[in-house]
């Protein structure tokens, strides 16, 4: 027989037809009438066990809830077992659904227990902490580009492009595919992946910029390879895109920026800091108003100048938005010394120039409200979260500090973004330098040596390398291979030493002795 | 961001379903959800 609809030849039986997923036969008839014309309709019907609903349901969402959990995971076994239990949990608990959402409430129900499959795989290792407020605009949406007006549909169309990119993310590795599939397909904020992957946020943007580099690395090499495509041409479509991406962060710090972190700075600092930042203010926005790169940076050294004076807490939490992995498409640095200037012979500046003086530690932030259809996942999902983080242990190394990250080589640019905060130095000075950091999974307090500054700092960056356009190196810490680049690190630390508070990455650590343990 | 967005949405969902799996998929749901229902097949 054929379907009514494509016309295409069917299986006897069949209630839906497998070429064009329409309902047949019965099933058309049990969609077409009475209740049954809507989503509501067949709900009704399914909860009374009628299966010719139950069907039409199942294929009408299907492709949909196929495409959400495929997103995120790679594996098809993992995926047909994610899609059987959510559909039996859904249609399990047909009770607890009301509206007519029934795709989207379906589509939630796989989502969280692909969150769920996704968390079992990579256990958290640390409880999440809360961002600063404008960590609620994620980093990828602050630098991508929103020329929408710019696409060319066609090319998105094309079944090349389609497949191209398709393969690519095949081939990212599955937590940096679950990561690109919540965020560009379910749309999800980069604080809700990492509260579905038990990873931190950091940790999140880090999988982010590397699947994105991926995609941008495999575009680049099938051009170089002369892979031509038909009809219009989404490679050098595509260069453009993620240049534009890349470029995007460079561009001049805007002042504006500076004077909110000085009114921020201002309700921070306390009664009898406010006379002296108020003064600081008045300077600085003196300065800006001359415009220009010096303007900037006296309006850092005025936010400064205040903290010292006023002792307050300010912490530059965009500095835990870091996060980048760029294995595969980094230039590793080639390590041919021209200078080498170990951490304890870096000279230290004075405490005024300290930015990240203090950091306060954030509340978790609080669930925020859910429908009343996704109770029941929901709950499931927080058990097992708090179950996961009384399992998570470091191994120990003797009395020293164990930590874990992701060391990577990052440019100039990607520092400035990773930091959230422009240069203070001015973008002119540092222009070119390659950075070789380690971020932290977890923002960590520390302390630094004895003989130079104890003060104690919470920290989001290790910084183990620093290169400048002219050759001349600094190598913080000397005994990391360059292969870990884009790889999670277990290690212990010796003595901490502090950057100045004008290096970036500002609020960085130093430290010579790091042992790799994982 | 709404270009890569609309390249990766465009990309997943050009991927294959697997209609055998999606036909079994339906068997078994319809086995335990036929276990409750008056309108069994």
């Amino acid at each position: 027989m054929n379907c009514t609809n494509c016309g295409k030849k069917i299986t006897k039986g069949d209630a839906y037809c497998p070429h064009c997923g329409k309902a047949v036969g019965a099933a058309k008839t049990a969609v077409q009438s009475g209740t049954g014309s809507s989503m509501a309709g067949l709900v009704e019907l399914a909860r009374t066990g009628d299966q010719n609903a139950v069907s039409a349901l199942y294929e009408q969402t299907y492709s949909q809830t196929y495409y959400t959990v495929k997103s995120m995971i790679k594996d098809e076994d993992a995926v047909f077992d994610i899609l059987q239990d959510s559909y039996i949990k859904a249609f399990s608990h047909l009770d607890q659904f009301s509206g007519d959402q029934f795709t989207a409430w379906i589509r939630r129900i796989a989502s969280n227990t692909a969150k769920d499959w996704l968390r079992k795989q990579r256990p958290m290792l640390f409880s999440e902490l809360e961002m600063s407020d404008d960590s609620d605009i994620p980093a990828e949406e602050r630098f991508e580009d929103d020329r929408t007006e710019n696409l060319p549909d066609q090319v998105i169309d094309q079944a090349e492009t389609k497949r191209l990119i398709r393969e690519i993310i095949e081939e990212l590795p599955e937590d940096q595919r679950a990561a690109i599939g919540m965020f560009y397909y379910e749309e999800m904020s980069v604080r809700d992946i990492a509260k579905a992957m038990g990873a931190t946020e950091n940790a999140v943007k880090s999988r982010l910029m590397y699947g994105r580099k991926k995609i941008e690395k495999k575009v680049l090499e099938l051009e170089s390879k002369g892979t031509k495509l038909h009809g219009l041409a989404p490679i050098p479509f595509l260069r453009v895109l993620f240049k534009n991406l890349l470029t995007r962060c460079s561009e001049m710090p805007d002042p504006g920026i500076l004077a909110g972190a000085l009114e921020a700075l201002t309700g921070a600092a306390g009664a009898g800091a406010a006379a002296a930042v108020g003064s600081a203010v008045g300077t600085a926005a003196g300065a800006a108003a001359a415009g220009g790169f010096s303007a900037v940076k006296i309006t850092i050294i005025a936010v400064v100048a205040a903290l010292a004076v006023g002792g307050g807490a300010f912490g530059i939490n965009k500095l835990r938005e870091a996060a980048a992995e760029r294995r595969a498409s980094a230039s590793v640095p080639e390590y041919s010394a021209v200078s080498v200037v170990e951490s304890s012979e870096l000279p230290e500046y004075s405490e005024a120039f300290e930015i990240s003086e203090v950091f306060e530690e954030s509340e978790i932030p609080e669930e925020s409200e859910e429908s009343e259809e996704s109770v029941l996942i929901e709950e499931s999902e927080v058990l097992e979260e708090s179950e996961q983080s009384e399992e998570s242990t470091l191994p120990v190394d003797g009395d020293r500090i164990v930590l874990s990250g992701t060391i990577n080589t990052y440019s100039y640019e990607e520092v400035l973004e990773l930091q959230g905060q422009p240069d203070p130095n001015g973008v002119n000075n540092s222009k070119g330098w390659i950075y070789r950091i380690i971020i932290l999974d977890t923002p960590q307090p520390l302390q630094g040596r004895q003989d130079i500054n104890t003060v104690e700092r919470m920290v989001s960056m290790i910084i183990v390398y620093e290169k400048a356009p002219s050759g001349l190196e600094f190598i913080f810490t000397p005994n990391i291979p360059t292969e870990l680049d884009g790889q999670h690190i277990v290690f212990s630390i010796g003595d901490v030493s502090w950057s100045s508070g004008t290096d970036i990455p500002m609020g960085a650590a130093r430290i010579k002795d790091i042992r790799i343990l994982e | 961001m709404e270009l890569i967005k609309k390249l990766i949405r465009a990309a997943i969902e050009s991927f294959p379903i697997d209609l055998d799996q999606k036909e079994r998929l339906l068997k078994r749901l319809l086995e335990k959800t036929g276990k409750r229902g008056e309108n069994k097949s």
